[in-house]
């Protein structure tokens, strides 16, 4: 069962390279933390149940409810353009994204590790690189953000492989993307005006 | 008289033999596949490749004899032919890599008489998967919508159709006819990736008779429902047919447990 | 306890001047917190290696680097009233609270002796040094906030997968325990390969910290917006932070089959630093930019060193003791340059000796000492790197290093002998400046003092202390 959450993962990953409406990323990440929450709940067997449940709750609340929502609201109110804007065609996006994932699943077969699963870490390196990928290519704000949010979601990935013998990092994991979605999302999304949406300022 | 082809002063002799090297290099192409748990006709180790590239070979031919008279027109039509279907030979090929890792053979009629013997759940999968993708791929082959309008009368933005301006009466019909024929092979694929090979003969013609039809009708529906996408759309759309084709490889690595 | 004591009272003295809205009672309280750290710093002395709090031990490096923090906290505090002086309650109040939580963090961060706790400080000090960097206000603090943010946040998540990497390694068992000493003890039967990794993802992701080069872009745009006192800090104390996490990973691993490797990525990243500090302030035209490449720059020299080995880790840290005391004075400087000149674009500043003498001759004696020029105790370290490369016949770097710094340190005389004797060179842009007093410039004297001292005589506890530092690194 786990595996196909996982495959659905990796797809959603693929959906972002050749998405091009922000609409779509934002419903990405949902379904994204949807899908951790279905792995969480899979995987973690062997914790205590208040720790289950405190994980299954953030991810829930924090990956699928909150910070969708508080995007939206940041490209509506912002009132910028439903489609992304990227700094290089995005047919080479499309390619990267590709090479990426060919990328890892060698990656991760050369890391054969007795802790952690192969799938686990191929789709997190994946997840890893298309999180950077965006972020590179990407000249938006929101582009930017979204990006961080799929870092997140690799380093959450990383921590739930391992997470029924080492609980704690799962859970400072999660104390990381709190602190991110509090900070980020809520100071200074709401507060950026609309021109400054490209960091064109500070430079020599 | 009677009507007659017409050829240009331009053109030479590529030009006149590229319609029946294409429809010649169809018809081989046809020897390879399968029907019915048989061998085809023409059947080797890593026969697929030779399918590909057989088809590929018709193309070339079609390209330069669209170069060999001499218009800029026909040299557009021609690049954009040429890039789109280098876009997609990742897509047939990883198809067929996925196939062959999955059965552990290399000729389309072993592996297609042990598709659905193998004893694993995800057979199922791995149909739907073969069958979206062929539908693509057949797609942008055979320059349809909505990578390519063959009603289109806008030179500019022609791909396919801009390629055969030059041709007339015979040849004409000999590269429509190929064109028939590319799409009744890819609904064979399409057919042999559905239906299991084991079954009743009767049953397997009547069967691929009615896969034929449907396959017509869903590229009847999709050419009605959809629109030409912009030009510089293109490129992405059809890549995206090769990063599918890459996902479900890997998503059936994983499920196989073979990425361990 | 006394660790606990002290956090627990820079909480609730942070929550009082955000709650009292009385400038003279912040400053009394801002005071005494300074106060409070240097007798902290002085306890940390006297109980060398004591682990408190099973997450926190005085280590020798971690309390070498606090004592600069409580050097320097002093003067901070002090420019930080000068240059606050005409702000609002709220912002002065939010500034000095924000002020005493980045310390204090700092001070953890400093002492933490494992990696998850260092990792948690290190991320409350970029909260802290954000609502800092945005005290002006103004759209270019914006910008860098939010870039200061975002880039530091993506370092954070990268350096958490260099964590988890090292838990992978670690396997079963409990690992929030993950201290550095319970680590020393399975290096040795690691894959090498997942090592190399961990300190990878670790390097990158603290770089953002330190200022080194994958992601120094973003150290580069906080210290040129931040205001003058804050700028002292976090291009200083800050990035001794950043350096501290990777030291303490280098040392993990460098009993390890991969200390090759480390160097030679040390000594790439830091010759790489070199680069784009040399190409880049040759174009500056903004006199904190200026500055910020000039820690990009000796940042670099400081992994060159480390990458170096032998005397040359002795050189590194007495580097970014000695330089964290000349960047700090310079950085007060521009507090004053901004009111005198009005402006730090360079075309607009000018006739500085004429105008406010003292600190022209600040920043005069400040460029000798940063650009390593004797009587400098830079001028020390950056021998000692040099005769390190030379020992171990890496003639390329030395070579490629020498030439760099050439062009730094021509970038930079021009810039600041320009400033301080040449009229500006737009010729309209003399503004009335305010009177500033010469006295405040004697907190400036005084670091650069120690500095030109410790060219001459490095007082013994202070080579004790590197030397314990160090003591665990191969020879």
């Amino acid at each position: 069962m786990v595996n196909y959450l996982i495959v659905l993962f990796a797809i959603t990953l693929m959906y972002f390279a050749s998405a091009e409406r922000l609409i779509i990323y934002i419903r990405l990440i949902a379904v994204q933390g949807l899908l951790l929450c279905g792995i969480a709940i899979f995987e973690l067997k062997e914790i205590n149940g208040a720790n289950l449940i405190f994980v299954v709750s953030e991810t829930l609340i924090f990956k699928t409810i909150l910070i969708p929502y508080l995007l939206s609201r940041i490209v509506t109110r912002s009132g910028i353009s439903k489609v992304s804007r990227l700094a290089m065609p995005g047919f080479y996006l499309l390619i990267l994204s590709i090479f990426a994932l060919l990328i890892s699943v060698i990656l991760a077969n050369s890391l054969i590790n007795p802790y952690i699963n192969t799938i686990y870490m191929a789709i997190a390196l994946f997840t890893l690189f298309t999180g950077l990928l965006l972020i590179v290519t990407h000249k938006l704000i929101i582009s930017h953000l979204i990006g961080f949010l799929i870092i997140e979601n690799s380093v959450f990935m990383f921590s739930l492989a391992v997470g029924n013998e080492m609980p704690m990092l799962i859970n400072i994991g999660i104390l990381l993307d709190i602190f991110a979605g509090v900070l980020i999302l809520g100071f200074f999304g709401l507060r950026l005006k609309q021109h400054t949406n490209e960091l064109t300022m500070l430079k020599d | 008289m009677r009507k007659d082809s017409v050829f240009s002063k331009t053109t030479g002799l590529v030009f006149q033999i590229a319609p029946v090297v294409t429809l010649s290099t169809i018809l081989c192409a046809l020897l390879v596949i399968p029907f019915a748990n048989q061998n085809a006709v023409i059947s080797f180790e890593g026969d697929f490749v030779f399918f590909a590239y057989l088809l590929a070979f018709g193309k070339f031919f079609a390209i330069i004899a669209a170069l060999d008279t001499g218009s800029s027109f026909e040299g557009m039509g021609a690049n954009r032919e040429a890039f789109f279907s280098m876009l997609t030979e990742p897509a047939f090929f990883i198809l067929l890599a996925t196939f062959a890792m999955f059965t552990g053979y290399t000729s389309f009629s072993d592996i297609f008489s042990h598709f659905f013997i193998t004893d694993s759940h995800y057979v199922l999968i791995y149909s739907i998967i073969g069958f979206f993708l062929f539908v693509q791929i057949a797609m942008v082959e055979n320059s349809r919508l909505p990578v390519d309008d063959p009603k289109t009368h806008l030179e500019l933005t022609m791909i396919h159709e801009v390629m055969i301006l030059d041709n007339s009466g015979f040849d004409k019909a000999l590269i429509h006819i190929g064109s028939y024929l590319k799409f009744a092979i890819y609904g064979a694929l399409m057919y042999n990736v559905i239906v299991p090979a084991g079954w009743n003969i009767f049953l397997q013609t009547a069967l691929f008779l009615a896969v034929q039809v449907a396959f017509a009708l869903i590229i009847g529906l999709i050419e009605s429902f959809r629109a030409r996408n912009k030009m510089n759309k293109n490129p992405k759309f059809i890549l995206t047919i090769s990063a599918i084709a890459w996902i479900a490889f890997v998503v059936i690595l994983i499920l196989t447990d073979k990425l361990s | 306890m006394t660790l606990l004591l002290f956090f627990i009272i820079s909480a609730l003295m942070s929550i009082s001047i955000v709650l009292l809205k009385n400038k003279t009672i912040t400053k009394v309280i801002t005071i005494g917190y300074a106060l409070i750290h240097i007798w902290f710093t002085i306890y940390c002395w006297t109980n060398l290696n004591k682990t408190e709090l099973s997450y926190f031990t005085y280590n020798s490096a971690g309390v070498l680097l606090l004592s600069v923090l409580s050097f320097l906290t002093i003067p901070t505090v002090y420019h930080g009233f000068i240059y606050g002086a005409g702000d609002d309650v709220k912002k002065f109040n939010i500034y000095h609270a924000a002020l005493i939580g980045l310390m204090t963090f700092m001070s953890g961060a400093y002492l933490a002796n494992g990696m998850t706790v260092l990792w948690i400080f290190v991320e409350a000090t970029t909260l802290a040094v954000a609502a800092l960097i945005y005290h002006d206000r103004t759209e270019m603090a914006l910008e860098a906030t939010w870039k200061y943010v975002f880039i530091c946040s993506t370092g954070i998540a990268l350096a958490y997968l260099g964590i988890l990497f090292l838990g992978f390694i670690y396997g079963r068992g409990d690992a929030a325990n993950l201290s550095f000493a319970s680590f020393a003890n399975i290096i040795n039967n690691a894959n090498p390969l997942y090592l190399k990794i961990a300190f990878l993802f670790v390097l990158i992701g603290f770089s953002t910290k330190m200022g080194l080069f994958p992601m120094h872009t973003v150290t580069i745009d906080a210290h040129s917006v931040a205001p003058p006192p804050i700028s002292a800090l976090i291009s200083t104390t800050l990035m001794n932070v950043g350096f501290l996490a990777i030291f303490r990973v280098y040392t993990l691993f460098s009993s390890s089959s991969i200390l090759p490797f480390m160097n030679h990525v040390l000594i790439l990243a830091g010759i790489l630093s070199l680069l784009i500090a040399a190409g880049y302030m040759l174009k500056a035209k903004h006199l904190k930019r200026m500055l910020a490449y000039s820690s990009l720059e000796n940042m670099g020299l400081v992994a060159i060193a480390i990458g170096v080995g032998g005397v040359g880790y002795y050189a590194a840290l007495l580097l970014l003791v000695l330089h964290s005391l000349t960047k700090s004075s310079l950085f007060y400087q521009m507090g004053q340059l901004s009111r005198v000149l009005h402006t730090f674009n360079l075309d607009e500043c000018g006739r500085y000796m004429k105008l406010y003498p003292a600190g022209a001759l600040v920043l005069m004696i400040g460029m000798i000492c940063i650009l390593a020029i004797p009587p400098s105790g830079l001028f020390i370290t950056e021998f000692l790197i040099f005769k390190g490369l030379v020992f171990n016949d890496q003639w390329l770097v030395l070579i490629i290093a020498i030439l760099l710094l050439c062009f730094v340190i021509y970038a930079m005389s021009t810039r600041i002998l320009h400033i301080v004797f040449s009229n500006p060179r737009n010729a309209d842009s003399l503004r009335l400046s305010d009177k500033v007093n010469p006295v405040e410039t004697i907190s400036q004297f005084v670091l650069l003092g120690v500095v030109i001292i410790m060219c001459f005589y490095q007082p013994p506890f202070l080579a004790d202390l590197i030397n314990q530092s160090i003591a665990l690194l191969p020879k």
